[in-house]
């Protein structure tokens, strides 16, 4: 445990404030955008252009699929503010998760707008003109052009296959020209556009809402940065844990404005030469407190691995807490979690959050004897709390049964299963299994907690 | 990850008003935006105008005798009618509204001569063009022949003018491309460099025209 060194008591953080957000506000400004971006095609005469020639329906088409597009990207933009009212309602990885599924609808829908602008500017020019023109004749078009062709690569960057191929900061910084894209291609729609061109009052709508979107997103994404960079922490302690899994303690006296909680995580960043540009997640692995935020880490890509080798009083900055995976969903029922390798961390700090009447059963999943860690902490909390741990170590092929996670196997183990909540934490197969296997126990879904496996 | 997961801290069951308010809230607030849209905007009706006349079908162009004396109808010359200099003795005032009024009854517009090459003749058929359709909107000529058939006169009826931009190419490309036409007597006319989509409709509907003389 963090070791105590100012002279203020030790107490725990506050918890983050609840959200006051519901599920309906989301939905309602969702189907407010969405009215108003139909009314305004509808209103200058959308509709009419089906009932007339090719052009008028292409044009009425190229409309609103670009009007279309532009709502996904700024939704989309709106997810990855991290606006602490979003991300508490919803976790960063389902809002992240949501981001990518607008990106690329925002993708195909500009694939139709270019489409139908296309056949629409072709008559009666041709088609050869109509791409003329629309890469550079017409004013804006040029930029514009620009503007698509980066969004559509930031788009494909995305894609898991291309995505894989890229290191992480690689494709941070080709996703970071968005910005870029999306504002080279703002002008055309106000010049060219036939809904903002002629019409003023749409079209200070539709400036006003970008222009506070992009203040939104300065002041919540950026800012978030900027205050967390002029209040780093500091690495108070490394400690080995098992073979390539260390824990790191970091502490500041800024920890007493932090309000974070058990199972949360942070994006931290080392700063140290060639290195203070990129920021990693790393989930909690003890309560936190006003003593240090405590992370264990376990060396798997370049990242990780130099977090592992990171050295007493460097500076780090943290961004965060984010996620809501946290203690609370337990509420008064029993608990079932289950870790999976370096998921132990985030374990290790629910379980310390637990009430006595959970009885918390501990399922912990690692390759070899060398991996494990914490165990004997585990150990004294789960007693504590009239709970048992259950170790499954060794290669997958090596242990007696096929599937640990198959639900025959975790109700023979856990005959009260599906009274429990489970909570996982561990890379993503072992997460998918174990949502599969004890659901198909009989765990109501929304008893099953996971979120994304973070390093 | 795409269970359901409570948020951080216990959020109590929202109340219905709760729940509905918000929805309601903001559906009166989008209703009330787009009702306050300019309803009238030339965008709406241009494409309403475009609904009144046929694309250019070169075998249906329509056909109006029109008295060369009749003066023209209310034409107000703004700053979207076109308006090339009257060079002959007729009374007419530059016409060329791209109202749709105008093009409602374009057997009563009167042509409107755009350097003429032979004025003395030019009193034969007054053949109103079909509306070429493009992206920006719609040309409609009025065109006029001398007795031997000769193209000597073109007025614009339509063009686009819902947008500042295209009132300013076609003010100045379209007398330019009138001028041309009557001088070649045909629809052999050279683009003017950013009003190419001008350019192409007015050829369509020029040419539509002059396919249907004998």
């Amino acid at each position: 445990m963090p070791q105590r060194t100012n002279r203020m008591p030790i107490r725990k953080l506050r918890s983050p404030g609840t959200s006051l957000i519901r599920d309906t506000d989301v939905g309602a400004v969702i189907g407010f955008l969405t009215l108003v971006v139909v009314g305004i095609w509808w209103h200058h005469g959308g509709m009419i252009g089906f009932g007339n020639s090719m052009v008028t329906k292409m044009t009425a088409l190229d409309q609103i699929t670009g009007l279309l597009c532009s709502e996904a990207g700024l939704l989309g933009l709106i997810l990855v503010t991290r606006t602490p009212l979003l991300e508490r309602k919803y976790g960063l990885d389902r809002l992240l998760n949501w981001h990518r599924i607008l990106g690329v609808a925002m993708s195909l829908l500009l694939i139709l707008h270019i489409v139908f602008s296309v056949w629409a500017w072709s008559t009666p020019g041709g088609v050869f003109n109509a791409v003329k023109s629309l890469t550079g004749g017409e004013s804006y078009m040029a930029l514009t052009a620009v503007g698509t062709l980066i969004v559509l690569l930031v788009t494909l960057s995305s894609l898991k296959w291309f995505r894989n191929q890229l290191s992480y900061e690689m494709w941070y910084f080709v996703h970071l020209t968005v910005y870029v894209g999306l504002a080279m291609s703002f002008s055309h729609q106000i010049v060219l556009g036939s809904d903002f061109a002629t019409d003023k009052l749409a079209r200070w709508f539709w400036v006003g809402i970008h222009v506070v979107i992009m203040l939104w997103i300065i002041w919540s994404r950026w800012g978030s940065l900027v205050k967390a960079c002029t209040r780093p922490l500091r690495v108070a302690s490394v400690t080995n844990e098992a073979q390539g899994v260390t824990s790191v303690v970091l502490q500041g006296s800024h920890l007493q404005q932090h309000r974070a909680q058990a199972g949360q995580f942070y994006l931290l960043r080392q700063v140290v030469r060639g290195r203070w540009w990129r920021a990693n997640p790393f989930s909690l692995s003890s309560v936190p407190t006003t003593a240090g935020l405590r992370f264990t880490i376990k060396a798997r890509g370049e990242a990780s691995e130099a977090m592992t080798q990171i050295c007493v009083g460097t500076k780090v900055i943290a961004e965060g807490p984010y996620g809501v995976c946290t203690p609370d969903a337990v509420g008064d029922k029993k608990a079932l979690l289950v870790a999976g390798g370096v998921g132990i961390g985030p374990i290790v700090s629910y379980l310390e959050h637990l009430k006595p009447s959970s009885e918390p059963i501990v399922l912990y999943r690692a390759h070899s004897n060398k991996e494990v860690s914490h165990l004997e902490e585990i150990e004294a909390l789960v007693k504590e709390r009239n709970g048992r741990v259950h170790t499954l170590i060794g290669p997958r092929a090596k242990l007696k049964v096929a599937d640990p996670f198959s639900p025959n196997v975790l109700l023979k183990l856990i005959p009260d299963l599906a009274s429990r909540v489970v909570m996982v934490a561990g890379p993503e197969s072992m997460v998918k299994a174990v949502q599969r296997g004890s659901k198909a126990a009989g765990v109501p879904s929304e008893n099953i907690h996971a979120e994304r496996a973070w390093w | 990850m795409s269970q359901n997961r409570p948020p951080i801290g216990r959020q109590s069951k929202p109340t219905f008003a709760r729940q509905v308010m918000p929805a309601v809230a903001l559906t009166a607030v989008g209703v009330g935006f787009v009702s306050l849209l300019d309803g009238s905007s030339s965008g709406s009706v241009g494409l309403t105008a475009v609904a009144t006349n046929p694309v250019v079908d070169p075998n249906a162009p329509t056909t109006i005798v029109a008295d060369p004396n009749a003066t023209a109808p209310a034409a107000q010359p703004t700053n979207t009618t076109l308006a090339p200099t009257p060079v002959s003795g007729n009374s007419a005032a530059p016409v060329a509204t791209a109202a749709p009024a105008a093009t409602a009854a374009p057997a009563t517009a009167a042509p409107v001569t755009a350097a003429p090459a032979n004025p003395g003749a030019c009193d034969g058929d007054v053949v109103a063009s079909p509306s070429a359709q493009f992206r920006y909107g719609v040309i409609q000529l009025q065109t006029q022949f001398t007795t031997a058939n000769v193209l000597c006169n073109v007025t614009v009826l339509q063009f686009p003018n819902d947008r500042r931009t295209s009132v300013q190419i076609n003010n100045y490309a379209l007398p330019i491309y009138n001028q041309e036409a009557v001088q070649n007597h045909s629809a052999k006319i050279r683009a003017i460099s950013g009003a190419t989509y001008s350019w192409q409709a007015y050829v369509a509907a020029l040419q539509a025209v002059l396919d249907s003389r004998p």
